[in-house]
Order: structure tokens, then C-alpha cells, then sequence
């Protein structure tokens, strides 16, 4: 017999003699059931007793666990934050009644305009306007905080740079890194930009002089934030889909649907579900179905077959913001928000096209006046925390 | 030894349980444990039976039947298999399924550890600590002060 099976033997035969008939599973099977388990249910059995709590703070059990909600893609939840009073709120489309609403306590002052700039794989990413000491000039910081711990942290200050382009945030599975994509503008020249990385696990930013954006010069929308999939960024800049790998930390273009979509590109929205990224145009919602290839393109849904008149309103189509959030646990249905001078929440019949807006008691009363479009993404909780080993 | 697989690699291996029940099974059923296929490499004699020492007769016909279905599994599409799979977790009550994950890790193979660790993960998921404990069998070893500031710490997990 081989000498590690003969090790592996004499482990588990001690293990199953002192634990006949019911007895408890060796840490390292729990651990394994554990990290098919959401967030909630690992908070809660903390308190099971030390052993599993000892276990859960970890942080080998937080890395595994961030492993499999990273290939899960199921999340059915959303995260809406409301600058206007400072709270989040979580919304389980699977579960309606597990609607949650919590004050965010991210040291950032109110009067310094944070919004939100990215969610991935349990934090959340601020960003928010910093002024000097004279207050003669404005610089935007950012920070991260994880709702679920309360954990937060102010990222360092990119020096003598015009953070103030376009943002975003994603995890990159290669490195098992959180970063931040900062496009910014020297202080002195504005049509110059730099390509910012922040790197979480080395605390700072790396500013690559030999990759600026290169699409930076036709109109870029702010509505929009950058959207997760695939270990990279994305995001519509002259009115090309643009992918900014976040393991390479390399620019380079996806292809888009078809003509006939790009004329109206600049209004869109993309959006990461199940794992695809998703493209919202004026007139109707598209799938990639595989990563990177042009004819994977799949039209999902068609606004103006849709019996409700809210979504493709003529009268706000120009200022209406549509955004996917999740997937219904059948696939049948998406969850999305209409955002024009309010927020409101449908679920769209992908094969009828009906579309239902959803009346949930569990909701805020005034929910639908808190939030500026683009306050509200799809989340997964995560114990995440900011200190790193490496793995 | 007459085959009765229709494969072409079939030869026979007997495996042996803790309880000393013989199985005889295909060679390419029992190889897609990883444990058993590293003890054949070593064997000189794979006529002589070989001891899966710490897995029972009951769990082993179990494991058995498992590895038998995914060595045939091209005449099944994928979600029939996955299907198949659900059906087979779903039949075994929780102690059954302590010894099958048991003997999945100790005899490595993957899918069927793979498979039951995430049927026992969807049974105790929204259970109470109470509940854990009862069903793991795990003394509660917190002072109830410990106790209730873990849940005070966890706001977002115990209301309802």
C-alpha cells in the first residue's frame, strides 16, 4: 500500500472510531458543506459552537467560499443604496419577504456625494469628492466596505491625478485580488489619461503610462458603471463594447450585436447575469451567450411587444434607465428597474413578454424616490475581509 | 472469470468491505476511485480482494452503485445522469449520507463527494444553530453571553 493511503487510512479510522453512529464529520468535510451555503446561514451558524465559528472566520474558509460564489453565478439578490439616506437595502428576488434595509456606516460624509461605483463577489465600492485643505480644488477618493461584516477601507489617494473619468470594480481570479479600474486625467493636461489600477492585496495603485484607454475620446455616459464578467470590466465608450482584463490589465474590444444596434449604443446598459453579459438597448435586452463571439448574440426581449406601456414610454425613452438585475429561479423571468425620476422594480416574462411591476410589502415606502439611477446592483454576500494572506 | 460487462476492459476486481462483504465489480467502475485505482498500481495479484477498510457493506453497495452508473454514462444524456444523481441523494437519510461522504473522501471520487456534500449542504440550509447541533451531534460549548454577542453581531442573520 502507498505510504500516503497508509497515512490517509490511519487518519480516518481514528476519526470513524471516536465518532460511531452520528458522529461529527471531520472539519474538512463540514468546511466543504459550508461553502455551498449564502451568507446568512454562515452567519448564523457562527454560533453552533467555537469550533465552526473559529472555522467560518478563517481565512482559507472565506477564500473557498469566495471560490464557489464566484462560479455559482445564481445570485438572485440586488443591493440599492440610497445616498439621499445613507442606507442599503437588500432585495431577494427569489424571496421577496427577505427584503432587508440597513444603515451603511462607511465613514463617508454625506455632503461629499458618494455614490456607488461597483459590487463584486461581497464589497461594495464607493467613490466620493474629497477637498483640499483650502478647499480650493476636489479630488475623488474611494473606499470599499463589505455590509455584511461592516468592515471598510479608505483606498490610499491616487497622487497629483484627476481620478474623475470613468470607474470600476471586479475580483480577479488569477491574482484572487480585488481591483479597482480608475481612468484619470493629469492635473494639468485633461486630454491625457492614465489607466489606474488599484490592487487591494498590495494596497496601491499602479499607474500604467503604456495602456491608456483607448476609446477615451468619443462621449462616454456617466450614468453607467462598469460591468464584472469574465475577469474583466466592461463598459460602452465610442460606441464600442470595451473590455479591460483585469488579470492582464489590457484594454481590448468585444464585439457587438449588430449595426443596427450601435447608432443608439451610447443611451445603454449592460448587465452581468448568470454569468453572460447582458446588453439593454432602446428597444429590446441581449444575451452573449459565449463569452467574446459576435453570432452568440441572442435578442432576449423586445420592449415594444411588452404590455406594459411604462417600459417603452416614447415620452422618457431618452431618460429612462433599464437595468437588468437577476435571472427567476426557473430562468423564465428577469428582474429589472425603471429608473427615470424614480425606481421601479418589473419581472419581464421572457417566453408570454408580459411584465409585472412588483408591488412588495416588504419595501420601504418611499423606496422608489431614495436612489439616483445607478445606485442599485446585483450583490452576493461574502465575509471578505481586508486583510490578505495569500493563497 | 466469465464477463458479463459488454466492455472490452473488463476485468474483475473484488473489493472488500470492513464488515468483510465482497463485491465484484468492473474494473472501470472501480477505477474511478482514485484510492483504488493508486492501490491497483501497486498490486501484483488484482485477483486477491482488495480491503476498502473503512467503508461497511451497506455504504459500499451504495458507492458501488454510484460508480456504476458513471462508468456507463455515455448512454445518458447529461441531465439524465444529473437527474439520476438527485434521485440517488435524494433516497439516503442524513446518517446514510455521513457515511457516503465518509467513503467518498476516503476513497476519492470526486463527483459523488461533490454530489453529497452539496444535498447535505441544501438540508441544513435556513436551519437554527439548535437544529446544527442535534444534527451534527455538536455540544454547544459558548457561554450564553458568547452566544448572544455572536447574534448581535450578525444582525443581517437572524432576523425573521
Amino acid at each position: 500500500m502507498p505510504k500516503s493511503l497508509r497515512n490517509k487510512q490511519n487518519i480516518l479510522s481514528t476519526i470513524s472510531d471516536s465518532n460511531r453512529e452520528h458522529g461529527t464529520l471531520p472539519m474538512e468535510l463540514v468546511c466543504n458543506i459550508l461553502s455551498w451555503l449564502p451568507i446568512e446561514d454562515l452567519l448564523r451558524f457562527k454560533s453552533v459552537c467555537k469550533r465552526w465559528r473559529d472555522e467560518i472566520n478563517s481565512p482559507y474558509f472565506i477564500n473557498s467560499h469566495i471560490r464557489r460564489i464566484k462560479n455559482s453565478n445564481t445570485s438572485s439578490l440586488v443591493i440599492v443604496f440610497s445616498p439621499k439616506y445613507n442606507i442599503l437595502m437588500s432585495i431577494d428576488f427569489h424571496y421577496p419577504e427577505n427584503t432587508k434595509v440597513r444603515p451603511i456606516t462607511p465613514n463617508i460624509p454625506l455632503d461629499r456625494r458618494p455614490f456607488l461605483i461597483g459590487s463584486c463577489i461581497g464589497l461594495l465600492c464607493f467613490t466620493h469628492l474629497e477637498y483640499s485643505m483650502s478647499k480650493e480644488s476636489r479630488s475623488r477618493r474611494f473606499s470599499l466596505y463589505n455590509p455584511i461584516t461592516g468592515a471598510s477601507k479608505l483606498i490610499p489617494k491616487l497622487e497629483s491625478l484627476n481620478p474623475n473619468l470613468r470607474n470600476g470594480f471586479g475580483y480577479d481570479c488569477m491574482s484572487g485580488d480585488y481591483k479597482i479600474l480608475c481612468l484619470a486625467t493629469d492635473q494639468e493636461d485633461f486630454m491625457t489619461t492614465y489607466t489606474c489600477v488599484y490592487s487591494l492585496k498590495s494596497n496601491s495603485w499602479n499607474v500604467n503610462m503604456d495602456e491608456p484607454c483607448p476609446y477615451l475620446c468619443g462621449n462616454i455616459p456617466w450614468s453607467s458603471y462598469m460591468v464584472f464578467s469574465n475577469n474583466a470590466l466592461h463598459f460602452i465608450a465610442s460606441e464600442k463594447l470595451i473590455a479591460f482584463d483585469l488579470a492582464s490589465e489590457r484594454f481590448h474590444e468585444i464585439p457587438l450585436p449588430s449595426d443596427q444596434v450601435i447608432s443608439y449604443i451610447q443611451q445603454f446598459e449592460l448587465a452581468n447575469l448568470g454569468g453572460c453579459l447582458h446588453l439593454v438597448t432602446l428597444t429590446d435586452i441581449w444575451i452573449m451567450k459565449e463569452y467574446g463571439v459576435q453570432q452568440s448574440w441572442t435578442k432576449l426581449f423586445c420592449f415594444s411587444q411588452a404590455n406594459e406601456c411604462a417600459l417603452f414610454d416614447r415620452t422618457i425613452l431618452g431618460q429612462r434607465r433599464l437595468t437588468p438585475y437577476a435571472y427567476s429561479k426557473d430562468g423564465r423571468e428577469i428582474l429589472v428597474a425603471l429608473s427615470t425620476h424614480h425606481h421601479m422594480l418589473f419581472r419581464l416574462d421572457i417566453q408570454s413578454r408580459e411584465s409585472k411591476k412588483i408591488q412588495n410589502s416588504s419595501l420601504p415606502k418611499n423606496w422608489e424616490n431614495w436612489a439616483y439611477s445607478g445606485d442599485a446592483m446585483p450583490w452576493v454576500g461574502s465575509l471578505t475581509s481586508f486583510v490578505y494572506p495569500s493563497f | 472469470m466469465a464477463s458479463t460487462s459488454t466492455s472490452t476492459l473488463s476485468r474483475k476486481l473484488i473489493l472488500k468491505s470492513s464488515d468483510g462483504e465482497k463485491f465484484e465489480v468492473d474494473e472501470n467502475v472501480a477505477m474511478q476511485s482514485q484510492t483504488i485505482k493508486h492501490m491497483i498500481e501497486d498490486l501484483d495479484d488484482i485477483n486477491s480482494p482488495i480491503p476498502v477498510s473503512i467503508v461497511t457493506g451497506t455504504i459500499l453497495s451504495k458507492v458501488i452503485e454510484y460508480c456504476k452508473k458513471h462508468a456507463t454514462e455515455d448512454s445518458d444524456s447529461d441531465e439524465q445522469l444529473k437527474q439520476w444523481d438527485k434521485e440517488y441523494a435524494n433516497n439516503m437519510d442524513l446518517n446514510t449520507l455521513y457515511y457516503l461522504l465518509l467513503a467518498a473522501n476516503y476513497m476519492e471520487i470526486k463527483g459523488l463527494l461533490e454530489l453529497i456534500t452539496q444535498c447535505v449542504a441544501d438540508m441544513i440550509k435556513g436551519k437554527s444553530p439548535e437544529e446544527i447541533r442535534a444534527h451534527f451531534n455538536i455540544k454547544n460549548d459558548f457561554t450564553p453571553q458568547e452566544e448572544a454577542n455572536i447574534r448581535n453581531e450578525n444582525p443581517w442573520a437572524f432576523e425573521n
